[in-house]
């Protein structure tokens, strides 16, 4: 009974192994996240890739732009969360053209589940949706590994996000300034950076506001202080 | 009918905005010979003159079960009668393997409007030469539909097409008013009467020319009400109802109910 | 008629040498032969009527309507060729039905008028197909309220969303009407059949476009669509015909967002008073030709 290629079949013949990755695959073993605030949301990622062991990039960017406000933060598979983040881009972009009018974050939400289910079996992939536009303001959804849908006004995702449940919970506000926003992010994507051999490398990060889409950059030599231009 | 240049196809106007080839496939519908329906509040019936080619031939079907709970009458070129009965057998079956019941009526005219109506509209295809009276009954009670090759379905209390029909709609026209509470025979027997209504000067009804069907629910001693299957009557069948209606017998009232009559064969 | 284009009007999607499809031009004749049908918009919601021209005593009353529905919120009313109306309405429901596959939220009125015109227009442009006889009205509420994504579980921060631009108003009423040639734009009134003349006519005299005072209601609009109807009627006036109307309001409205045929009660309502508005009319005209008689003294 195989679930399509992306899983391996346990000795019991039964149980599959989803987590597993095709042989040499690259991993996005990784520390995402996403907020909603005041004035809309801010994406927040790690920058490690890694292949086993080895480091294939240290300076990853997790943080893919569907639309103009509409962001994603890709957890899993590297090769997977980049097929879909490309439909979905020209989905929307489409959505722009012929409707006259840009698509919404929930239009985008939906695009995205409707591709993670319908191929559950064949991928591997976790990810974080979060747009901001001007009549809902700025929206935050998940789609973990199964397909389904889950609205939230803040989310966290990858092997890194395990060690930060606790820190997340215990520091959330809703709708904090973006100075704030800014610093809840940069602490809790660093602790899960410290804990999690998988995370590491810069922080990035997007502000998505009425303004338009805003990336921050911190580097780790400043200890992740100083915004890098 | 003129010949003009706008009638080789269905995909052509005419500059009045007519579609000439879906006019005349209505005039097939007019050659078939006449079909007669009516819907009261428990029963939908049909009736039919059949024709026979040459005087020692079988006599054409004219009236033919779909499923237990809905029948059709046809006039035109039957084997497109065909291709659609068994469209709308399959239709039908189909629902109720997937939902464990009947298939509401209207779901299933509808479903061959449709059909027809792309047939009116893409070269290359012709419409349907035949026009259906389709009798049924389902949650809603008991229907009767008109099918129009143009694809027009329209939901109707009695109606007559084919061969002289118009002779048959002014009886129902007249009797209107009567059809809703009528039992089961005395349905037949207006359905037969209008039928008479569009006979050439000497021809009769007999038992070799007339086919008669119905459909409904009756009521039970106890309240409850037990669905009537559709059921064809040919033959010897319709000895009783077609003398209930001879001439001589227009005086007689209910009590000729089928029963107790002697009948020659 | 004046058109008659000598070669040029044989077949679909031929240019004639002034620039004409004549196939088109005759489906738009089928539609002047058809019974009216109108749609009117107002501040609080969207009114369709259909003339139902009896063509015989037989059919059974009440039983075959010709408004549909689309989704819930969306309404179709044609006029013209009945088979072609509702290929075009199952069409309709097939993209609503797409729609709502994709983006998982139901589709505007605008974007189904748009694919609902595309389709109509593809119909002009081969040989092998010909023009749909029907001119569409299609009218919708898109919901003023967040909807949420559809199979979505969980909810935003409880503060509510941030960044949200404050004032502008979203969704609403909104009416179009689709001819043959896939043309189609957005009306406040919108009348076609043969009717049409008389009915534009009075919807123009409507206030329907402002938020003022004396701006239509739900329920006004009503009564003037079954009065509008009549008036249009005069046009087939040796035949009787059924009066067939539906409403879609807003959430808060009496239809809550959905297309809905008007409940008995307030259709009698505006059928009595577009009889005793008719009525008034032909007492004015024959007043005025009594007066005429009595100069002749």
């Amino acid at each position: 009974m195989e679930f399509g290629t992306s899983g391996v079949l346990s000795e019991d013949g039964i149980h599959v192994d989803m987590d597993r990755l095709k042989k040499g695959e690259v991993n996005l073993g990784t520390s995402i996240m996403a907020v909603t605030f005041k004035d809309g949301v801010i994406l927040g990622a790690d920058s490690r890739t890694t292949t086993g062991a080895y480091i294939a990039n240290r300076v990853t960017d997790k943080l893919t732009q569907v639309h103009d406000t509409i962001w994603c933060c890709r957890s899993g598979s590297a090769a997977d969360t980049q097929a879909v983040a490309d439909i979905v881009q020209y989905q929307l972009g489409l959505y722009h053209m012929v409707n006259g009018r840009p698509p919404t974050t929930q239009i985008a939400a939906a695009v995205f589940q409707e591709i993670a289910y319908a191929n559950k079996d064949r991928l591997t992939a976790g990810l974080i949706i979060a747009g901001w536009d001007a009549r809902h303001g700025g929206q935050v959804y998940n789609i973990p590994l199964g397909g389904s849908l889950h609205k939230q006004p803040y989310s966290i995702g990858g092997s890194g996000s395990t060690y930060i449940y606790g820190y997340c919970d215990a520091n959330w506000k809703e709708g904090m300034e973006e100075a704030e926003a800014v610093a809840f992010v940069k602490e809790a994507l660093k602790e899960a950076i410290k804990w999690d051999g998988s995370s590491g490398g810069v922080i990035r990060m997007v502000v998505l506001t009425e303004k338009g889409a805003d990336r921050h950059l911190y580097l780790p030599d400043s200890d992740y202080k100083v915004r890098h231009q | 009918m003129f010949r003009n240049n706008y009638d080789n196809d269905s995909v052509t106007f005419s500059p009045q905005g007519r579609i000439f080839q879906v006019e005349y496939a209505a005039e097939a519908v007019k050659q078939g010979s006449v079909v007669v329906g009516i819907a009261s509040k428990t029963h939908a019936v049909l009736v039919a003159i059949k024709r026979n080619a040459e005087e020692l031939s079988s006599y054409q079907k004219k009236l033919f079960p779909i499923d237990e709970h809905v029948g059709i009458a046809i006039a035109g070129l039957t084997s497109d009668a065909r291709v659609l009965s068994n469209f709308m057998k399959q239709q039908s079956l189909g629902h109720r393997l997937t939902y464990g019941r009947n298939m509401p009526v209207r779901t299933l005219v509808d479903m061959i409007g449709s059909k027809a109506q792309i047939n009116t509209q893409h070269y290359g295809k012709r419409p349907y030469g035949v026009g259906l009276l389709v009798a049924g009954v389902d949650d809603h009670g008991p229907h009767l539909f008109e099918f129009q090759p143009s694809g027009m379905t329209e939901e109707m209390v009695a109606f007559a097409i084919g061969a002289r029909s118009q002779m048959a709609r002014t009886y129902l026209e007249k009797n209107l008013e009567a059809f809703a509470d009528c039992g089961r025979e005395e349905l037949i027997r207006h359905g037969l009467k209008a039928l008479k209504e569009s006979l050439v000067q000497d021809r009769e009804l007999t038992i070799d020319n007339t086919s008669v069907a119905i459909v409904g629910v009756e009521k039970q001693e106890d309240g409850t009400t037990k669905p009537q299957p559709f059921m064809v009557y040919d033959g010897q069948d319709v000895s009783a109802w077609i003398e209930s209606v001879a001439d001589n017998q227009e005086a007689a009232p209910a009590a000729a109910e089928g029963e107790g009559m002697d009948v020659d064969s | 008629m004046t058109s008659i284009g000598t070669g040029y009007d044989l077949a679909n999607s031929i240019f004639s040498p002034d620039g004409r499809n004549f196939q088109v031009e005759y489906a738009m004749k089928a539609v002047e032969n058809g019974s009216t049908s109108i749609g009117i918009r107002c501040k609080d919601g969207i009114v369709l009527a259909a003339e139902k021209v009896i063509t015989s005593k037989l059919l059974k009353q009440g039983a075959n309507k010709r408004i549909a529905t689309v989704d819930r919120h969306l309404g179709i009313v044609y006029s013209g060729m009945i088979p072609d109306g509702r290929h075009f309405v199952d069409r309709a429901r097939d993209e609503a039905r797409g729609w709502r596959d994709n983006y998982k939220t139901p589709i505007s009125t605008k974007d189904l008028a748009g694919r609902m015109g595309g389709y109509m227009q593809a119909y002009t442009l081969y040989q092998s197909v010909r023009p749909f006889g029907i001119t569409a009205i299609i009218g919708g509420y898109d919901s003023e309220l967040d909807t949420p994504v559809e199979g979505e579980v969980g909810s935003g921060p409880s503060v509510g969303a941030g960044g949200k631009v404050e004032g502008k108003k979203h969704g609403g009423p909104f009416l179009y009407m689709v001819e043959p040639s896939g043309l189609y734009w957005g009306y406040y009134g919108a009348a076609t059949g043969k009717g049409r003349q008389a009915a534009k006519a009075e919807l123009e005299k409507l206030d329907l476009s402002s938020d003022g005072e004396s701006s239509l209601t739900l329920e006004q609009a009503v009564k003037e669509a079954a009065r509008i109807i009549y008036v249009a009627h005069d046009d087939n006036k040796d035949k009787e015909f059924e009066l067939e109307m539906t409403w879609i309001s807003g959430a808060d409205g009496p239809t809550k967002g959905r297309h809905q045929e008007v409940p008995e009660a307030l259709r009698k309502e505006a059928e009595k008073y577009a009889e005793r508005m008719t009525a008034k009319d032909i007492e004015e005209e024959e007043e005025t030709k009594e007066g005429g008689d009595k100069m002749e003294e």
